[in-house]
């Protein structure tokens, strides 16, 4: 039942669509159809581009639970910047991180959601938040990296990248770093 | 003259393309045009200028560039919206300018996905290029575009296909979500061998085991006045009695009736068979089985070795990328640091805690560097001390796990003779009467188990010295003070070391006892011995060492481990925790399965069935591992990285694999096979058949093949090779060059924007200023007419 309302809702012209429009195929569409769809099937019915709002995302995709980006990736992938997520804005976060993506495309997204303070470009800033985030721990408070180790790694990865002597690293730059940095793409995906 | 005029005529048309195409590029980026520019250049303040250069803008930069860089090839059409680098686009006439047909089309729709905006511009998009006015695409070149679309639409419908009835992908995923990249590597690796040994098992299926079943043997009979022949001492073999053990034990031990079938080696025909295809052909049809027999292990060999350094070589060239340095250690742990596929709480926090580590490792390994020079010379020499220390009570363990092996496979090599001799003397006693053996073995059942025991006393050894020692080892580097890299290579290199030394001295027993003068070759008249057919003992003993492995596995991950990790779980006391609690150790589970693969590479050839027994373990062993990882491990707080240990495994295989097939292709260049059994009766090595062979084929043929090994033929392969060599060398060299060259250049050109940048501030600085001193004189302009007219 529920995927035959599912189907109903994608019709052949759509997920040709998305097929040709996102690194997935038919099956995880459909996949993702239902998962989204069960979240509320009679909002999603009466109104297919309906907005679910970041927790009740949350509540069906647990890769999401326990990301220290959560909300990086609301705000990124949400296309009205209301922290909610239509289908396809899901489609379009799923599509990114699939295996299929190649890893510029990865690192193009992924340079929205490292650039925290949204300033376009990855400052030192936003190299110790990042820093905060991963080591974040709320069993333990003094887990936290000090102020003076943040700042040197930040000046460390600065220096290193900033050929053009310009405050932090921009998006191409960005790019060109983690094309060389093989652990990148394989870490920033998950699977369905 | 003119031909410079022409030149520099081309070159001012190439600049005004040029710059129309750049115009249109910062057109595009600042939708609002120079006017909006000019506007933001007002407003920003000096300081934030930077941040409105090209390279820092964000979206549509990016996929204009990369659109073109992959379109640039076939000369898109993006150069209708975009900047182009395509000089002669500009040149051609407007008509192909302004139209695309429609396969560009089509691929430029391929292509919208790559773009990182939000999926209603992407349809948006999709529906414009669509919708707009294209050339249709004429004759052959129609044929060509559709039979593109097709191949396409077939390659993703097959790649879905494929993707549905991925082995293990649930387990995977699972896996995935509570340990992260890392250890999802190494189950991928093991996946990867599950099918390698498919493949060398379809080898062997169909070219030995399929032909050897089906194909029907000549009986030939021996002939009395040769009683030493190869015909006579194989009938000897075959028609002996086979002892009369239990089923069971000879199912586990390959003896008895099991030595007698296509499992091992013994019973391969040295024939040539021939056989009809009726209704195809009426000619005889020959299948040489002896050269099969060599020639499939050299080419799954061959083919292992391929499929190994292929993979190998994805992941050395991204090692060769990531130039070791602080810069990119942090950059990985920064940018690649956190595994988006993390969904598990619990594992999430132990991330957390790993990365922490791992940053604090990081800062503490650099001041433990400088800390290095400082140190007193003291301490230097301390630390040394110890490391010396260390590793002289590795290596006499090692030494002593040796001697270990070497006794107990000669303590039960000279009890298991005893029983045989003694076995004899029975038999010798009442020849007539073979039923009291019968009834002296089954009144001796205390013997046989001690028998069986014997048999596995090797087997069972080794297995347990490769469970206890490497815990001690890890125990031991404890009190080195490596860092944490190398603290994972020298452990592993130490355990792979103790797990060579193992099979070094089990084969050199072997070796030994096998070349020994005094064996009997060709036992026609006297009883059994336990050599008679030295590869199929071989085969036997590595058959054994594989089952022995696989139960102590199974035991060790269901019996001891499970209820280990059952008491940490609902215990409170932190002294059962301590015992109870054990981390998923990467490097160790690599070696359980390298070994195996070991064992089967060593043993195929004397046991043809063994790929196929190590298809089934390795099956078996992902379960087996699946369940180690999930149920009895917690997280490991160390950080693997995903690509560092794929390329480790190689290496590791590649190791083992080298050390497996040295000693079998030693024994079959220079050992002589048994003259009783197998597909190489009568024959000195097991390679004077290929050669003999070879001297059937043809005359041509022949010369070929032997002017290959001339030195006409190899002194110029050696000079071509030497200059292809020298010409790679140079271009990498050139490119190194070019790279300093260009990054050099980059500085410069960093320098010289950072220059225009600050007089451009400088200048808007000026700029405001003036217009703010305009304003207020225009102010003090109204101020004073509107006090005149006021007058």
């Amino acid at each position: 039942m529920g995927s035959s309302t599912t189907k109903h809702l994608l019709t052949e012209d759509l997920i040709e669509d998305y097929t040709s429009l996102t690194y997935l195929n038919k099956g995880e569409i459909y996949y993702l159809m239902k998962k989204f769809h069960s979240i509320d099937p009679e909002k999603v019915n009466s109104n297919f581009s309906h907005r679910f709002s970041q927790a009740d995302i949350v509540k069906k995709f647990d890769v999401l639970k326990t990301n220290p980006f959560q909300d990086r990736i609301f705000k990124v992938f949400s296309s009205q910047n209301d922290n909610c997520f239509s289908f396809e804005d899901l489609l379009d976060l799923c599509s990114v991180m699939s295996a299929d993506c190649p890893s510029d495309v990865k690192a193009a997204w992924a340079f929205r959601i490292f650039d925290i303070d949204e300033d376009n470009q990855i400052s030192a800033q936003d190299i110790s938040k990042i820093l905060d985030r991963l080591t974040w721990d709320p069993d333990n408070r003094h887990h936290c990296l000090d102020h003076h180790s943040k700042a040197k790694i930040a000046k460390i990865i600065l220096e290193e990248i900033k050929l053009d002597f310009s405050g932090g690293i921009g998006l191409s730059e960005f790019t060109f770093i983690l094309s060389r940095i093989p652990e990148f793409s394989s870490s920033f995906y998950f699977r369905l | 003259m003119s031909g410079g005029n022409s030149k520099n005529k081309s070159r001012s048309k190439r600049h005004e393309g040029w710059e129309e195409a750049g115009g249109e590029f910062y057109q595009e980026l600042y939708p609002g045009g120079e006017q909006e520019l000019f506007d933001n250049l007002q407003r920003a303040d000096a300081t934030k200028l930077a941040t409105l250069l090209p390279s820092k803008q964000a979206r549509n930069t990016t996929t204009a560039k990369r659109a073109r860089s992959q379109n640039e090839r076939r000369q898109s059409t993006y150069a209708r919206t975009t900047q182009s680098r395509d000089i002669h686009l500009s040149m051609l006439p407007d008509l192909s300018e302004n139209l695309s047909n429609e396969e560009r089309t089509w691929e430029e729709i391929m292509q919208i996905k790559a773009m990182p905006v939000p999926m209603h511009q992407k349809r948006d998009l999709k529906a414009r290029l669509q919708n707009a006015t294209k050339l249709r695409l004429q004759g052959f070149e129609q044929l060509q575009w559709r039979q593109r679309k097709v191949w396409h639409r077939f390659r993703i419908r097959f790649t879905e296909v494929v993707g549905k009835f991925e082995l293990w992908r649930s387990a995977l995923r699972e896996i995935e979500g509570k340990f992260g990249v890392g250890v999802v590597s190494y189950f991928l690796f093991l996946r990867w061998l599950f099918f390698l040994n498919i493949a060398i098992s379809l080898f062997v299926i169909v070219f030995l085991i399929l032909p050897e079943v089906l194909l029907v043997e000549d009986k030939l009979s021996c002939n009395e006045t040769y009683p030493n022949s190869t015909v006579c001492c194989s009938e000897a073999y075959f028609n002996r009695n086979v002892t009369g053990n239990n089923v069971i034990l000879d199912l586990i031990q390959g003896t008895g009736w099991m030595e007698r079938t296509i499992l091992f080696y013994g019973v391969y025909s040295d024939q040539i068979y021939s056989y009809f295809v009726h209704r195809l052909w009426d000619t005889e049809m020959f299948y040489n089985m002896p050269m099969a027999f060599i020639l499939v292990p050299i080419s799954w060999a061959l083919f292992s070795l391929v499929a190994i350094v292929k993979t190998g070589a994805k992941g050395f060239k991204e090692r060769l990328v990531e130039s070791e340095g602080q810069f990119y250690m942090y950059c990985n742990l920064v940018f690649g640091g956190w595994d988006f596929c993390i969904h598990n709480e619990k594992s999430a926090k132990i991330k957390h805690k790993a990365l922490y580590n791992e940053i604090k490792g990081c800062l503490e390994e650099e001041r433990f560097n400088e800390e290095k020079q400082l140190r007193s010379k003291e301490s230097h020499f301390f630390m040394h001390l110890r490391r010396l220390l260390v590793n002289l009570i590795v290596l006499i363990i090692l030494v002593a796990s040796g001697v270990l092996i070497y006794f107990a496979f000669n303590y039960s090599m000279d009890l298991l003779d005893e029983q045989i001799s003694s076995n004899d003397q029975t038999v010798r006693n009442g020849t007539a009467e073979r039923l009291t053996l019968e009834l002296y073995r089954e009144g001796y059942s205390f013997g046989r188990f001690q028998n069986i025991v014997l048999e596995f006393l090797p087997s069972i050894c080794i297995v347990v010295l490769n469970i206890i020692v490497p815990e001690i080892f890890e125990h031991l580097i404890k009190y080195e003070n490596y860092n944490p890299a190398h603290v994972v290579f020298i452990s592993l290199l130490r355990t792979v070391l103790l797990r060579l030394s193992a099979f070094a001295v089990l084969l050199s027993q072997i070796y030994i006892q096998v070349t020994n003068p005094n064996r009997v070759i060709c036992s026609v008249f006297s009883e059994e011995s336990r050599l008679e057919c030295w590869e199929t003992y071989f085969g036997q003993q590595l058959y054994k060492l594989i089952l022995t492995d696989f139960a102590v596995q199974f035991v060790m991950t269901f019996f001891i481990n499970f209820p280990r990790s059952f008491i940490a779980r609902h215990t409170n006391s932190s002294c059962l925790k301590f015992i109870g609690t054990q981390e998923f150790y990467l490097p160790r589970h690599v070696l359980d399965i390298v070994y195996l693969q070991t064992i089967i590479w060593m043993g195929a050839f004397f046991c043809p069935f063994l790929p196929i027994i190590g298809m089934l373990y390795s099956f078996l062993t992902f379960y087996m591992k699946k369940f180690a990882c999930l149920v009895n491990s917690t997280p490991s707080p160390i950080v693997y990285k995903a690509s560092k240990s794929k390329s480790l495994f190689m290496s590791v295989l590649l190791l083992g694999f080298v050390i497996s097939i040295a000693p079998v292709a030693y024994s079959i260049a220079e050992i002589m096979p048994s003259v009783n059994c197998g597909p190489f009766r009568g024959y000195s090595t097991v390679w004077e058949y290929v050669v003999i062979t070879f001297e059937t084929f043809p005359n041509v043929f022949r010369e070929f093949i032997f002017l290959l090994g001339t030195s006409t033929f190899a002194v110029p392969a050696f000079a071509v090779l030497l200059f292809f060599l020298y010409y790679y060398w140079a271009v990498a060299t050139a490119n190194r060059h070019m790279v300093t060259v260009l990054k050099n250049q980059l500085v410069l050109e960093g320098h010289d924007k950072q220059f225009l940048l600050n007089r451009l501030s400088a200048f808007i600085r000026q700029h405001q200023k003036r217009c703010e001193r305009r304003n207020r004189a225009s102010f003090a302009d109204d101020d004073s007419s509107i006090q005149n007219s006021s007058r």
